[in-house]
């Protein structure tokens, strides 16, 4: 009984293989940075307000210290609660590491995020900078 | 290779798009049940220590019979000295107790709802209609936008000063909009002649008046007489106010909520709802203000809110609680309103300018998106100025979303409820 798998098939199939492991190899760069695209607006956006809900705590925290009352307990009270957009935050950034993001491309995303006006600020220090 | 680029980024972008799942997508179709253990009680905790209670702890019970002699007062146009309006022209059911108008509309009016603000000959009053909920129930002591009735230290403070009529505070709110110009007396040569005074004895002979007309009612006055064991001669308008009273007590007064079924019966709760339960109690720094069983901390307090109509103050301005204590600190500060039955309750703010409640929210933290200032005139603009600063000394929420308002918006209505 001849075997079903002939020499030409298994040579095309393995072809087929290494030109798919190519193709996949070199499109993986173009899939992460299609993750990190579509992904960036809202990822910035839980940068932007899991910072801010930290520095909220922090402050609340330093009020209640610095002059406790009941105002400055709800405050800080509330800016516990607040923390929780961080754990949204964590969370989202565990499902883009599960869709093949690296640390490193996530911190290029903070950094995107953080630096989102940072044209802005080119604009001011080209106008303001004083030139020798 | 950019064509190929595209179609590779079309392509990854419509299975991420199928795989997305945001967390806390505050967009997310109401329906959808919260699972979350941790959060779900955060929020109850967070409930029961900004002082959420049970609905039926708050109530007061009041006697039937002045309860059903009220009833029949606050429907009946005689509390209006010359006019042709009663209680019941600006506090409807179909509105929550509300007119459904940005401003009141008072003595001369016919009609309900926009064909009041419309058609009708009615003065239009400078303030939105406030609903009854929650009146005169336990620790609800402070009424009016202004706060012209509340109690301080034990005693009422009132525009009767030492005079005041009772020391229940509802019953000296009762008292108030019978001797209004405007609000349930229209403003005629006669009425300017001989009652428009600074004297309490001008309100006294006023409700004199209404007493004996409320006596003599074959349907009203025999009711008023037996529920106060008088006989009718002897009706004063301290019944008319306290059986008024009465009644707005037990019939606005606060029901159960979806959201009380959520903090002590386990009842249920949205994703999107318990989003924005969270977004109160946490960044949106909402319970600062609005804390307590009534969602109010009957305290003053100013949201640069687009300002509609002629104003309290005219040109289109209103001070505010400073038109009662005369404390440049409190211009522009208004009592924080509760959030009982607001989907039924619109239009918002103490000039009815904003006809969504989303809209209501961002004015608390980002008011310049609700005005067109290139539109406005000088006077306008510098007004809101005038709005924006004791505004921006208030806790201020974070920066919230569109779909965070959105949230925040569903949760409110979990504090809508239903007479029976």
């Amino acid at each position: 009984m001849r075997s079903r798998f002939r020499p030409k098939a298994i040579a095309s199939h393995g072809a087929a293989l290494l030109a798919g492991a190519v193709l996949a190899w070199l499109a993986l760069p173009l899939w992460r940075e299609a993750v990190m695209r579509w992904n960036q607006q809202r990822y910035g956006l839980l940068v932007e307000q899991c910072d801010g809900a930290m520095r909220g705590h922090y402050q609340a925290k330093q009020a209640a210290e610095n002059a406790p009352d009941p105002e400055a307990d709800r405050a800080l009270a509330a800016s516990e609660i607040g923390l929780i957009i961080c754990q949204d935050y964590d969370l989202y950034q565990k499902e883009l590491l599960q869709w093949g993001l690296s640390e490193n491309e996530l911190a290029q995303m903070r950094l995107r995020a953080i630096e989102a006006r940072a044209s802005d600020l080119d604009e001011v220090i080209e106008t303001h900078a004083i030139r020798y | 290779m950019r064509s190929a680029t595209s179609a590779l980024l079309f392509a990854a972008a419509l299975m991420l798009a199928a795989c997305e799942g945001h967390p806390s997508d505050s967009s997310q179709v109401p329906a959808v049940p919260a699972t979350d253990a941790m959060r779900i009680a955060a929020l109850r905790d967070a409930a029961k220590a900004n002082g959420f209670v049970r609905a039926e702890s708050l109530r007061v019970t009041v006697d039937p019979a002045r309860r059903e002699a009220g009833r029949l007062i606050f429907a009946s146009p005689q509390m209006s000295l010359n006019g042709n309006i009663s209680c019941r022209d600006c506090h409807l059911d179909e509105f929550g107790s509300t007119d459904g108008l940005p401003n009141a509309v008072g003595a001369g009016a016919t009609g309900h709802g926009p064909a009041r603000m419309a058609k009708s000959e009615g003065r239009i009053l400078p303030r939105n209609v406030l609903p009854f909920w929650g009146r005169g129930s336990k620790g609800f002591a402070t009424f009016f936008w202004d706060g012209k009735v509340e109690v301080r230290d034990g005693r009422v403070v009132s525009q009767f000063g030492d005079s005041a009529p009772s020391d229940d505070p509802l019953v000296v709110a009762a008292h108030l909009p019978s001797v209004e110009l405007r609000e349930m007396v229209a403003d005629t040569p006669s009425v300017r002649d001989t009652l428009v005074t600074e004297e309490v004895g001008a309100a006294e002979t006023v409700q004199a008046e209404l007493a004996r007309r409320f006596a003599t009612d074959p349907e009203i006055g025999p009711r008023l007489a037996a529920a106060y064991r008088l006989p009718a001669g002897k009706l004063a308008f301290g019944h008319v106010a306290d059986a008024l009273a009465g009644f707005i007590r037990d019939e606005f007064r606060i029901r159960p909520t979806p959201f009380e079924r959520f903090v002590f019966d386990a009842g249920p709760i949205s994703r999107q709802q318990l989003a924005g339960g969270l977004l109160f109690y946490g960044r949106g720094r909402c319970a600062a203000c609005h804390r307590g069983p009534y969602f109010s901390d009957f305290d003053f307090h100013a949201v640069a809110f687009p300002q509609a109509g002629f104003g309290k103050n005219g040109f289109g301005i209103d001070e505010g609680r400073y038109n009662v204590t005369f404390d440049p600190a409190d211009r522009f500060r208004f009592r924080t309103p509760p959030l009982y039955n607001l989907s039924s309750t619109g239009p918002y703010s103490h000039s009815g300018s904003l006809v969504r409640i989303e809209d209501a929210i961002v004015a608390h933290f980002d008011p310049l998106r609700l005005v067109d200032p290139k539109k406005m005139d000088l006077r306008a603009r510098t007004d809101l100025y005038a709005r924006l600063g004791p505004a921006s000394r208030e806790p201020l929420p974070a920066a919230l979303t569109d779909d965070e308002v959105r949230a925040l918006a569903a949760f409110l209505t979990m504090l809508d409820f239903k007479k029976p």
